[in-house]
């Protein structure tokens, strides 16, 4: 091939403008869906990726239950505030940082200056803000005087602040969760979204443990011990080996707490956000392709609409075709001539295709969804272009070599007497 | 003796029309030597086309040897026939066949972008492939079609093939048919006499061994065939191309070396031209016997226009 083919194949297309533009305008549709699904899928895939990216990936979440899904016959313990106290016997090393806990949080109805609203109140652990990655707008955090002496004390998280103070600085107001009356001491910042790992910390109140252990639920259990929803370490950093290390740590203290015997497994669950993100980036990096390939279906209608032009085409030219062997065109010359016309409307419709396809993408990021007009960040990235402009080719290819090798095949006296 | 360009024995191409069988060719052996200006008439449907369709590589026949230029055409595939229809053979048809929208310029530029623009002329050329050839007769191995490889390459440097000169030389073609101002335009804006002679020039820009005209002046008028054929009696004349035409005008077929007269598929008849044997005098000298009184017949300003080119294509040569 050469520019004096490329040539030949704009001018052909040129010469017939309507035709080119509307076998154009199927690629356009079918490259433009692929691309704005496409980013879609990707914008949602960032999102949450973010978001457990925001929670820290020196961190390990432990949970009660069964590592292959516990049956409900198969009762497991549950992690107790004393088992989180008993893991801070692995920062001795330095390998973990910090040990915190969450209570189960509850529900409660909170009335401020005569308004009534439900929110999440949950008992945590002093260092579990530094733990879970979580900042402080303004005001101050649960200070460990606060869990020692079950301090009638509340941090806001960012929206509940927001709604049930809309005006007024929070801090040093009294709120009434339930039977509690509690002093707002600081608010955190936002967090958006949901971290992956139970709600967002913007929609919830967080109190001293003890003064949750205390006042809002006194379940303990057989052993006299009292249960916490989950348990977060902090690692000293995000490396494989130390995230292993903290793991078997982990394990080897509750396995003896819990008077697991050797043959029997865990009762508890460690999650490593690492892991976490690595399956659900790929669940949705599967998620967005099945996107594409949906998508796809469009693109697969505009390449049939390529092949039906360049038939048509092929038919129209035959003269040509013949008058071209005449002066000495081999096959592939001719095949590369129609191959190239078809490549360059491909590709050409794939690259307007990813124009619209951006625009689209765009509009949609400027529409507020779900009730608190929250956006999706769609992105158009890199490999989405490459993917669409090698599929827009890969289909002028596909659907152009069939009319092209028709052309190429003909036989220079019949083509030259058709008419 | 001289050279002989076509050499055909005993062609024979049979169409079947349903029961019927068709010998379109049945059996001709023809000889034509370099520089030989040869006119073949007959009535309709006597083969003429399928004749020239074969002698133009276009068409194979179903049997019977062909040898062109001393390579045997029959044995070739595709490709290579594609080759030998760029380099050594320059078609014109009736009916012009000129690529709709396309320039004139561009028309003639056309069997040079398909492989001719590889070769300055036709010496060269020869010269070359004989080289080439010589490989080719030597035996076939990989290291000897290596070496073909580097003279193709090497050819490829010296003569320069590229898009300026391409122009260059369909500009010097159109010059010699007498369209220096038509270069531009498209068939559409092209007198028919005009246009057959951009078919000339497109089948004389890659210097080929023999132009082969299948009723060149068929849809044109007298005055307009006069012209023309004159113009191809001087290419042959002044360079000495081979050139095989079919007419049906008595008169035309009489200005050559030799008139083949065809029926039912073969060779009826041979005779002498009025420009005798071209093998006791060089056809350069013929040409200046081109009966003038034929020519006078013309307006005199189609006299000039037609004597034109010619001087163009003196001037044309180094
Ligand atoms: N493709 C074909 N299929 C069937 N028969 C054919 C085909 N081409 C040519 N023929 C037949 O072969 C014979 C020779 O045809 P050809 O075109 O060579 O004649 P011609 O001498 O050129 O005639 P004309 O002077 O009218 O051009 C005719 O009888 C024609 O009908
Ligand atoms: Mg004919």
């Amino acid at each position: 091939m050469n520019f004096a083919t490329l040539k030949v194949a704009i001018s052909a297309l040129a010469a017939n403008k309507l035709r080119t533009s509307l076998t154009l305008l199927g690629m356009i549709i079918g490259v433009a869906s692929v691309t704005a699904l496409m980013s879609i899928g990707r914008g949602v895939e960032r999102q949450i990726t973010t978001e457990l990216q925001a929670a820290g990936t020196n961190v390990l979440f432990i949970f009660s239950g069964r590592p292959g899904g516990a049956s409900s016959d198969d009762p497991v313990k549950e992690l107790t505030y004393e088992d989180s106290l008993a893991l801070e016997e692995l920062t001795w090393d330095g390998t973990v940082v910090g040990v915190a806990a969450e209570s189960f949080g509850r529900s409660l109805s909170v009335v401020v200056q005569g308004r009534d609203s439900n929110v999440r109140v949950a008992g945590v652990t002093a260092n579990y803000l530094s733990v879970r990655n979580l900042a402080l707008a303004y005001g101050q955090s649960l200070s460990p005087s606060d869990i020692d002496t079950r301090a009638s004390v509340a941090v806001l998280g960012s929206k509940v602040a927001e709604d049930l103070f809309p005006d007024d600085d929070p801090i040093d107001q009294v709120i009434r969760a339930g039977n509690l009356r509690l002093r707002v001491i600081g608010v955190l910042e936002e967090q958006g979204g949901s971290s992956g790992f139970g709600d967002s910390s913007d929609n919830m109140i967080l109190v001293p443990i003890t003064t949750a252990q205390e006042r809002i639920s006194r379940w303990v259990t057989a052993r006299g011990e009292r249960p916490v929803s989950s348990i977060s370490i902090e690692l000293m950093d995000e490396q494989e080996e130390t995230i292993d290390a903290g793991a078997a740590g982990i394990r080897q203290i509750l396995r003896e707490r819990h008077e697991i015997p050797e043959e029997e497994d865990d009762d508890f669950i460690i999650m490593s956000p690492k892991d976490l993100i690595a399956a659900v980036g790929a669940a949705l990096g599967v998620f967005t392709l099945f996107l594409g390939a949906i998508a796809g279906i469009s693109l697969l209608v505009g390449g049939i609409g390529i092949m039906n032009i360049m038939l048509v085409s092929v038919t129209e030219r035959t003269r040509e075709i013949g008058i071209r062997k005449a002066v000495g065109a081999k096959r592939r010359d001719i095949l590369i001539q129609f191959l190239v016309e078809s490549v360059a409307v491909s590709v050409l419709g794939g690259l307007l295709g990813i124009l619209l396809g951006t625009l689209i993408s765009f509009g949609i990021s400027l529409i507020p969804f779900g009730g608190d007009g929250d956006r999706l960040q769609t992105a158009v990235t890199l490999d989405i272009v490459l993917l669409a402009v090698s599929v827009a080719a890969s289909v002028g290819i596909f659907f152009g070599i069939y009319p092209a090798n028709r052309a190429a095949r003909l036989d220079p006296i019949q083509a030259l007497r058709y008419e | 003796m001289r050279e002989s360009v076509i050499e055909t024995t005993d062609l024979r191409k049979t169409y079947v029309m349903g029961d019927s069988e068709i010998h379109a060719l049945d059996g001709v052996s023809l000889h034509v030597e370099r520089g030989e200006l040869l006119a073949i008439t007959g009535p309709s449907g006597s083969g003429k086309s399928t004749l020239m369709n074969i002698l133009g590589c276009l068409d194979r026949p179903d049997a019977g040897d062909y040898l062109l230029d001393g390579e045997d055409v029959a044995t070739l595939d595709d490709n290579r026939l594609a080759e030998i229809r760029n380099r050594k053979i320059g078609f014109v048809f009736q009916s012009f066949n000129l690529l709709p929208r396309v320039s004139a310029l561009e028309q003639v530029e056309l069997p040079l972008l398909y492989g001719g623009g590889n070769k300055r002329s036709n010496s060269a050329q020869r010269s070359l492939q004989g080289t080439e050839s010589t490989l080719h007769a030597g035996n076939k191995t990989p290291e000897l079609s290596g070496a073909q490889q580097r003279v193709a390459v090497a050819r490829d440097l010296l003569l320069q093939r590229g898009g300026a000169e391409w122009r260059d030389r369909a500009r010097e073609a159109l010059v010699a048919v007498g369209l220096e101002d038509r270069m531009s335009h498209k068939p559409t804006e092209l007198s028919g006499g005009q246009q057959q002679r951009v078919a000339i020039a497109r089948a004389l820009v890659t210097d080929p061994a023999i132009i082969l005209a299948d009723e060149p002046t068929g849809n044109l008028d007298s005055r307009t065939s006069e012209e023309l054929m004159a113009l191809l009696l001087r290419l042959n004349a002044d360079r000495g191309i081979t050139v095989v035409f079919i007419t049906h005008e008595e008169e035309i077929a009489r200005r050559t070396n030799r008139i083949i007269r065809m029926r039912d598929g073969r060779v009826a008849a041979e005779e002498r031209g009025e420009m005798g044997d071209s093998t006791h005098s060089p056809a350069g000298a013929e040409a200046d016997r081109v009966p003038r009184g034929s020519l006078s017949r013309a307006e005199p300003t189609s006299d000039k226009r037609a004597a034109r080119p010619a001087s163009r294509l003196d001037e044309a040569k180094p």
